[in-house]
């Protein structure tokens, strides 16, 4: 008897038992491939680590630097291996006969000769050797341009020429390969020694790179620390390379989780809503003596089913869409594959929520007498609260009065639908600002770039009068050597019509002590901007050479607070500071610190170095500027000259990516939203049935009755809208804060958005597909006839 | 007197589990302006579907059905529905009414939605609030729908079926769910609107109900097997006791 009445349940409630199992599906899809998408890429970073190799400390230096000989007779140093490299400005590469315009930084070359770490080909495949003849290349060299196995790079520098065939894009997990850092391009060890031979050695820059596995890193770091000329990498530092990877994959669990709360509150709404339509049921199954726990474990077990069968499809669901969301990042890192444990983790999650949902929800059955629940759950006593609208006061159509009215006489229920609505909304508009934000100007204090800039140029060789790198090297060869770089600049600005101010920001990374705590923190320093220029989160700027400020997350690593003394080792020097602030940064997973305009650095191993800024005199608008860079990009000859936004989209990479994922993310809203539509409507014609019958007997028509049903949700739309507006923006702050602080130390960001889109388009989108999928939904109250007035309960 | 609903050869069938189920079959039937029919027969017999029939809430299978000079099969669900709205009220067994509206908005509704009259809303207020003084219940006007009784709500039901001054009322059962005081009370509302030059169509098993009525037609399978005129009913207890009496006699020699 009981599986026949289920039986009869599921057959005879099919469209609400197909939606409520296709919100099943939604959940444990989404569950999965966001806890997936989180696992796998939090756990794949170190899982490529480990695969490829990584070693404990990761050392450039000039080849005619003898460090690694003094390293290899260390007892604690396990492993050390070597690789050469030296470098090329783009302006000597033509692929496939074009020059490389877009290339930002010089190219290292290395060779096949011994490998510090694994290399891993777009395949995955481990890379041995490289063919004679052939090369491969980081993704950071094509700079996004299609590149097809076999196309030539001609590389020319004086009276020599080299051509070798496109073999490939390699995988690397010890080299940064966004499109702003130095690309490397890898060569067979034959083609790469005639190379390296052809080449006049005071003309190109070499370096060779140690890849160090130690028991002991703080002597190793000590001793590079008392080394000139070098830049040192620990393994965690390297994980920063995969920083972007990382923020796209918390936005994303982000959006998920958004999605996956307005499912389950769909969920609890509809499994409440269709147990309280099944009250005359349950009175005449208790009436007769079945007990509650029999009536119970009926609906628990029909629940049960749906939430099972749901799981199974929205897990397999999960998978390709894992994939999908995993295909960015796996470009950049080796996986073994997603973690489908985690995701089946949460598909069974979803299985038990909607177990608990059922069971709260059929907790009522207990607590009534057979003729309550007959009575559709009304004990008899009726405090209900009155209407505050008279249709004969009312100056609304019938139509938009009964509408209304229904929606302020049902609060609970529409209050759901308004909490489910607004979050649809949100999922667009939050996923539209982190987009709009990642593409503009407003993390740039994040990237240690002064706010008041207008443009930066990252490539200096025109003004500085020699090569990219030859200028970098003059700007930080002492203290004082950046003037010259700053100077060339505003009189390169001022000769071509569009004076402006220069400012330069350099940094390093010192040991710093603070009690018996130490840690390697960045310390920047802009040149020609006062410090106070900068946002700080608490206390004030440093404006004195023994001042500091320093992220909260460098703080909580020293156990220090604004006013302490930290103890900074500059290249061997000990130096004392006072911390006066905190401030947010990216910069080295947030391990950084900000000194004041003059401070003394130790320039002979620049770690961070973010080109000239360039703040035009004037108030400039938006095409005064970016006139101002078309005409520098001429004077200059060199196209890396960006705007604060743009410097943003190139450093994070992300603008492409979240566009796409909002685009993706608007149709699954259009999705949601119509199930949850089509869900609500259809039970509130099935509980509305006897009404809509009325109606239609007293001569009501059917537009009317569609019309009713439609602006009702019209109504919550509309609200819903109204309150996602004015919520979007500072959830958006909160969310964009917490995700940057998961790979920064980042108190607060400013984010950007576009006003159209999240309170005008989105809204539309969400007011649109709401009418749409009532109107067609209530479609339905046609197939109701006057005559049934009569014939139901 | 002018032939306010007429029938010819009405059916109605429905298909139940592939057979064929004539619940109607060839009924014609003529009713007179201010006339109070009641139909009466046994469960099953299709005295509800006659109801809904020949009030344009179902469509009959065949046969002919005019009220007011229009064929119903020939409207459209539109004009039907306009026709329900403006000349027919309706009062159910079960009270039924929109549970979100005060009683007095449920009573107005039709009248706010037709456009016969061209009233204002406070016009067509005054006109609810005055129906429901005529029927006893203007104190319960602004209650909710579950805050009467069910007398008062069945009255409300009235006035809503009045409310667009229809030119005939059809009453399915209109005193079934109510205790003999209440029904004693509606009937003799429907009486007292019969007499203001209302017609009314009843379907009803209480031969008390019916005995108030003008004419009685009885129902078997589908087909109305005996008809009996009792002619106008002026009041008082004796007649009203004559009347059941003579009735019971008729509907035993039915079958009843």
């Amino acid at each position: 008897m009981f599986w026949r009445i289920l039986k009869k349940d599921l057959r005879r409630k099919k469209t609400m038992n197909v939606i409520l199992l296709l919100f099943a599906i939604l959940c444990s899809m989404l569950a999965a491939a966001s806890l997936n998408n989180i696992v796998a890429v939090t756990g794949g970073i170190e899982h490529f680590m480990t695969i490829s190799q990584v070693p404990d400390v990761k050392i450039s230096m000039p080849t005619d630097q003898t460090l690694d000989e003094t390293l290899r007779k260390l007892d604690s140093v396990r492993e050390l291996r070597t690789e050469e490299q030296f470098y090329m400005t783009p302006d000597h590469f033509k692929l496939k006969g074009e020059k490389m315009k877009n290339l930002i930084n010089g190219t290292s070359f290395s060779s096949d000769r011994e490998f510090g770490i694994k290399y891993f080909d777009s395949d995955d495949a481990e890379i041995t050797a490289v063919p004679k003849g052939s090369f491969y290349c980081t993704k950071s060299f094509l700079q996004g341009i299609s590149c097809e196995k076999g196309d030539i790079l001609d590389v020319r520098f004086g009276d020599e020429s080299f051509s070798f065939r496109f073999a490939g894009v390699y995988k690397t997990a010890a080299h940064d390969t966004n499109y702003a850092s130095s690309p490397n391009i890898m060569l067979n060890s034959a083609d790469w020694d005639e190379m390296n031979g052809a080449m006049d050695d005071a003309a190109f820059m070499k370096e060779k790179t140690l890849y160090v596995k130690t028991d002991d890193m703080d002597s190793v770091l000590s001793m590079a620390g008392d080394t000139e000329g070098i830049s040192v990498s620990t393994r965690d530092t390297m994980k920063g390379y995969f920083l972007y990877d990382m923020l796209t994959a918390y936005i994303l669990l982000a959006v998920c989780v958004l999605l996956v709360i307005a499912a389950f509150v769909t969920l609890r709404f509809a499994i409440g809503f269709t147990i309280s339509e099944e009250f005359r049921e349950i009175g005449v199954m208790k009436a007769v003596g079945i007990q509650n726990r029999g009536i119970r474990s009926l609906y628990i077990t029909k629940y049960s089913a749906i939430a099972l069968v749901g799981a199974v499809i929205g897990y397999a669901g999960s998978l390709p869409l894992s994939n999908y969301l995993l295909e960015s990042i796996s470009r950049n890192i080796v996986f073994t594959g997603s973690n489908t444990m985690i995701g089946l983790v949460g598909s069974v999650a979803v299985v038990a929520l909607i177990l608990l949902f059922s069971y709260g929800c059929t907790k009522g059955i207990k607590k009534m007498s057979p003729i309550d629940a007959v009575r559709n759950g009304q004990t008899g006593e009726r405090f209900g609260k009155k209407g505050v609208m008279r249709l004969g006061r009312s100056r609304l159509p019938a139509t938009g009065f009964m509408a209304l009215n229904d929606v302020l006489r049902a609060p609970k229920q529409f209050t759901i639908i308004t909490v489910v609505f607004t979050l649809c909304v949100l999922m667009m508009t939050i996923m539209s600002n982190m987009a709009c934000t990642l593409s503009s100007d407003k993390p740039i204090s994040l990237f240690a770039i002064p706010v008041k800039t207008d443009a930066s140029i990252l490539e200096f060789g025109e003004i500085a009068g020699s090569g990219i790198n030859e200028a970098m090297q003059e700007a930080m060869t002492d203290n004082d050597g950046w003037k010259a770089l700053v100077e060339q600049g505003e009189i390169m600005l001022a000769e071509n019509g569009m004076p402006g101010k220069c400012t330069v920001t350099m940094g390093d990374i010192y040991t710093t002590v603070h009690n018996d705590k130490s840690a390697g923190i960045s310390y920047l320093v802009t040149r020609n901007a006062p410090a106070e220029e900068f946002v700080y989160d608490q206390g004030s700027a440093p404006m004195k050479q023994d001042e500091v400020a320093l992220t909260a997350m460098a703080l909580e690593e020293l156990a220090a607070g604004i006013g302490d003394r930290i103890t900074v080792n500059l290249g061997g020097t000990e130096k004392e500071f006072i911390i006066t602030g905190t401030f947010s940064t990216f910069l080295n997973n947030g391990m950084a610190a900000r000194l004041c305009e003059n401070a003394e650095l130790n320039l002979a191993k620049v770690h961070t170095f973010m080109g000239l800024q360039i703040e035009f005199d004037g108030d400039l608008n938006q095409e005064e500027i970016e006139e101002n860079i078309r005409k520098l990009k001429e004077v200059t000859g060199c196209d890396k000259i960006y705007t604060n936004a743009k410097m943003v989209e190139t450093f994070t990479e992300m603008s492409g990516t979240l566009n796409l994922i909002k685009k993706m993310m608007m149709l699954m809203t259009v999705i949601v939203t119509s199930l949850i539509v089509i869900l609500m409507e259809r039970s509130f014609i099935s509980k509305e049935k006897s009404e809509i019958a009325l109606m239609k007997a007293v001569g009501v028509r059917n537009s009317a009755i569609i019309g009713q049903h439609t602006l009702r949700f019209a109504f919550v739309a509309v609200i819903a809208s109204i309150i996602a507006s004015g919520a979007v923006l500072p959830i958006s702050k909160l969310l964009l804060t917490f995700i940057f602080s998961m790979i920064g130390s980042v108190a607060s960001t400013g984010i950007a958005f576009h006003a159209f889109e999240i309170f005008a388009v989105c809204p539309a989108i969400l007011i649109r597909v709401a009418v749409i999928g009532t109107f067609l939904t209530a479609l339905y109250t046609k197939t109701i006839r006057a005559s049934d007035t009569a014939s139901i309960e | 007197m002018n032939t306010v609903l007429q029938t010819k050869g009405l059916c109605k069938t429905y298909i139940v589990n592939k057979r064929q189920n004539n619940v109607l079959k060839n009924i014609d039937l003529t009713i007179c302006e201010g006339e109070m029919v009641a139909i009466m027969g046994p469960s099953g017999s299709g005295k509800s579907t006659l109801l809904y029939c020949v009030s344009g809430m179902d469509r009959a299978t065949a046969g002919e059905v005019v009220f007011n000079g229009r064929q119903t099969a020939k409207l459209s669900d539109k004009a039907l529905s306009q026709l329900r709205l403006d000349e027919m009220g309706f009062i159910f067994q079960q009270m039924y009414m929109m549970k979100n509206l005060s009683v007095l908005d449920n009573i107005i509704l039709p009248a706010v939605k037709s456009k016969k009259n061209r009233e204002s809303r406070k016009q067509i207020e005054e006109r609810g609030r005055q129906l429901c003084r005529k029927l006893g219940i203007e104190d319960v006007g602004s209650n909710d729908i579950n805050e009467v009784s069910g007398g008062q709500l069945q009255r409300a039901c009235i006035c809503r079926s009045l409310i667009n001054s229809p030119k005939m009322i059809f009453a399915d059962e209109p005193t079934g769910a109510l205790n003999r005081a209440s029904s004693d009370e509606v009937m003799n509302e429907l009486l007292s609107l019969n007499r203001d030059g209302t017609t009314i169509l009843c379907v009803t098993h209480d031969p008390k109900v019916a005995a108030k009525c003008s004419r009685v037609l009885y129902l078997v399978d589908g087909g109305i097997v005996g008809e009996k005129n009792m002619g106008h009913f002026a009041g008082g207890d004796k007649a009203l006791r004559d009347r059941e009496r003579e009735l019971n006699g008729w509907l035993m020699e039915q079958g009843w």
